[in-house]
């Protein structure tokens, strides 16, 4: 029986999507930290900081993550002793993870710069005109006004990594697809497996994307 | 309090100012009025580096700010500007608005911040909405919050420009209310208004700019009263 083998498999599917779940939140996180850098640097003065952050969203938005993902895993590796750095088994799961923050990050980089954009020209010149610096414009003024504004977009653009986690599998990293080809190549039950497998993702992937649009309902009442 | 000598600004190929000199004493408070596109915000701004001065010279609050050796942050911690726009910080309380100058830029303890704020949203008649955003009060409130913002640093110099532009006509008076006491207690004060009974009644000095020139200045009797240039009498036949 189908239903059978998805019960006998559940704990070990559960465990696939722990480990998703896992990886989106460390490559979000990462992913937010690379954006907020990249963002300020493309809207410095210096032009080499705004030529650094150009090339690395360009480069990340413009190639296939599946690419970077071999790139970085196993093309670094046949250049670099990167597992002896890092080790054998933990190399490829810090590297993919780094890779997915990365690739996160060039877009996550333009919600940010977009948020810090759409904040009123008269803020920043209220803040300048009682003596801020711009790092205390930024950090107090700024910023605070415009991750509100970036919150709904940055909530869907955890969405997306959340279906991109899945590009760890053909790399060879166990997360729920990974996990689901394991379990098929064990039962020989691919259709009731990856039901299965797409409905865990639609539970989570339309929740975020729902509290996405839940918070943009919710910002355009409160215009604060 | 304020010396400018030869100012000029240009943006691009567009020369705004022209060549500005002037001199304003501690505790003047001279009105600026000219048409509309005269220079008179670009010059009140210039005056606290919003718009960076193109060539001249400006000292204000005893800092030379045209000189790259002048620390421009704290420069603008002595003067004190309010805008058109109010431009109150959104995601801040009124309170928090009026305290977040003291306690990240002068690094006052909070509680001597909030005292502070209190007793300058006691004097512009706003004590009740400390809790209150900006987007809950009306016009006329928002900048008399604003005037309080700028108190709290405490300036020696207060730039109004344009205060009252933005606001319905019944809300002028409160704001230009707020802004007759401080005069009366001796703030120097730079006032770029509309506002010709203003002029009249609280400056003591006004300025009349039109096209990137200071045309004429001169106090407010003589100007109103009895304009030497045409340019000044076309202008005020046409705004009194």
């Amino acid at each position: 029986m189908e239903l059978q083998v998805v019960l006998d498999n559940l704990p070990q599917i559960l465990e696939g999507l722990k480990l998703t779940i896992n990886y989106s939140i460390a490559a979000i996180l990462l992913a937010v930290v690379f954006g907020l850098i990249s963002a300020l640097m493309k809207l410095s003065k210096s032009k080499m900081l705004r030529g650094v952050s150009t090339v690395y969203i360009e480069v990340f938005r413009s190639t296939p993550l599946l690419v970077q993902l071999f790139f970085i895993v196993f093309g670094l590796a046949g250049v670099l002793p990167v597992n002896e750095w890092f080790g054998q088994r933990s190399y490829p799961i810090i590297a993919a993870t780094l890779t997915l923050a990365l690739h996160e990050g060039a877009y996550i980089s333009e919600i940010i710069r977009a948020g810090i954009l759409g904040v009123d020209r008269g803020q920043k010149e209220a803040a300048a005109s009682i003596g801020m610096t711009e790092f205390k414009m930024m950090r107090y003024i700024v910023l605070p006004q415009a991750f509100k504004r970036m919150i709904p977009p940055l909530v869907n653009q955890s969405a997306q990594t959340i279906k991109d986690t899945s590009l760890l599998a053909p790399i060879g990293i166990i997360e729920l697809v990974y996990r689901g080809q394991i379990i098929i190549s064990s039962t020989f039950e691919p259709f009731a497996i990856w039901v299965v497998v797409g409905i865990l993702y639609f539970i989570i992937i339309f929740s975020v994307s729902q509290f996405a649009g839940y918070l943009e309902r919710k910002m355009q009442l409160d215009k604060r | 309090m304020i010396n400018v000598e030869n100012l000029h600004k240009s943006f691009g190929e567009l020369e705004i100012l022209k060549g500005i000199s002037t001199q304003i004493a501690n505790k003047e408070v001279v009105v600026v009025i000219g048409p509309s596109g005269s220079g008179k915000s670009t010059f009140l701004r210039c005056l606290n580096g919003l718009e960076e001065a193109t060539s001249g010279k400006i000292e204000i609050a005893g800092m030379e700010l045209t000189s790259p050796k002048t620390n421009i942050y704290e420069l603008r911690q002595h003067v004190g500007m309010c805008f058109q726009q109010f431009n109150l910080f959104k995601h801040l309380t009124i309170l928090d608005n009026i305290t977040i100058g003291p306690m990240k830029v002068l690094k006052k303890s909070k509680e001597e911040s909030e005292k502070l704020a209190r007793e300058l949203l006691n004097k512009v008649g706003l004590q009740e909405k400390e809790k209150n955003y900006p987007d809950e009060l009306s016009g006329g409130q928002q900048q008399r919050v604003a005037i309080a913002r700028a108190l709290a640093m405490k300036p020696k110099v207060m730039l109004f420009d344009e205060p009252t532009s933005a606001l319905d006509p019944e809300m002028v008076g409160e704001v230009l209310n707020v802004m007759r006491e401080l005069a009366e207690e001796g703030m120097t004060m730079v006032v770029v208004t509309h506002e010709m009974g203003f002029a009249r009644e609280v400056g003591n000095r006004v300025l009349f700019l039109d096209g990137g020139y200071l045309v004429e200045e001169g106090t407010p009797a003589e100007i109103f009263g009895n304009p030497k240039e045409q340019r000044t009498q076309n202008f005020l036949s046409k705004v009194l």
